[in-house]
């Protein structure tokens, strides 16, 4: 399992359009994926469970990743949580 | 700041069986009556529009319901909703969601107001299967607003997941 906390700087936060592209990008990994914010953990495919976060930049949230591709679905979806800081 | 319930009675931006010829129509629909009350300009909706044609159905949120936005940069006045329902759902090209017969309207001042607050609030009534069921059912908008209400009151109360 790979867990890591990290700050939104995906300048839109999570809204529905970059929520929509991480639920994407989710369903494309094997791995059980779960977005934590403020202690509530949500699953990762759960686009209305995310938009429920109310997710903004700056914000701090922490990314699990568990199951056999879970370091290269950890690497995508980290990328879409930080943008900036992608390979 | 109101809530996404008492904002859509107060506005009274609210609409029961209505008929759309496509999703288009059903979009133009409904931001009619937030554009008539105040709270967006017309080219608000025109981008709704623009940005479903160029970037594809990214506001069909769940089975059956689309939630119509644009950046608040786009014709913005006052952060608002509205909630309109269809008689025969339309499809919005989206595989997993369609066809969509609720309309759940949105529109915030900024940015930030519109992820904090806007969205979580929009999200958890669509999270709901039960007042989804409700609101796809009501006949009239005096019965579409008894769910509303009873929707915030079951919120308030800690009642749903």
């Amino acid at each position: 399992m790979i867990q890591k906390e990290m700050t939104v700087t995906n300048e839109e936060g999570l809204h529905t359009r970059p929520a929509n592209a991480f639920v994407k990008e989710v369903k494309a990994w094997e791995a059980d994926v779960k977005l934590t914010k403020d202690g509530v953990e949500v699953p990762g495919k759960s686009l209305l469970k995310i938009m429920k976060l109310g997710i903004v930049t700056g914000d701090q949230v922490i990314l699990t990743c568990d199951g056999p591709d879970e370091e290269k679905a950890f690497e995508a979806l980290a990328a879409l949580i930080q943008p900036d800081s992608a390979a | 700041m109101a809530s996404f319930v008492d904002q859509l009675i107060e506005k009274g931006t609210l609409a029961v069986g209505q008929k759309a010829a496509d999703w288009e129509d059903s979009v133009r629909l409904g931001g009619l009556m937030m554009v008539n009350t105040g709270l967006v300009e017309n080219r608000y909706i025109d981008a709704i529009i623009e940005n479903h044609k160029t970037i594809g159905p990214y506001f069909v949120i769940a089975p059956g319901i689309a939630m119509p936005h644009a950046k608040p940069e786009k014709g913005v006045l006052e952060t608002g909703y509205a909630l309109v329902t269809l008689s025969e759902p339309v499809e919005f090209g989206d595989e997993e969601n369609d066809p969509v017969d609720i309309l759940i309207f949105a529109g915030a001042v900024n940015q930030e107001e519109h992820n904090r607050d806007v969205i979580p609030q929009v999200a958890e009534i669509c999270d709901s299967e039960e007042y989804v069921e409700k609101i796809r059912r009501a006949s009239d908008v005096e019965e579409l607003t008894a769910v509303l209400l009873d929707f915030q009151r079951a919120l308030e109360a800690g009642e749903l997941e």
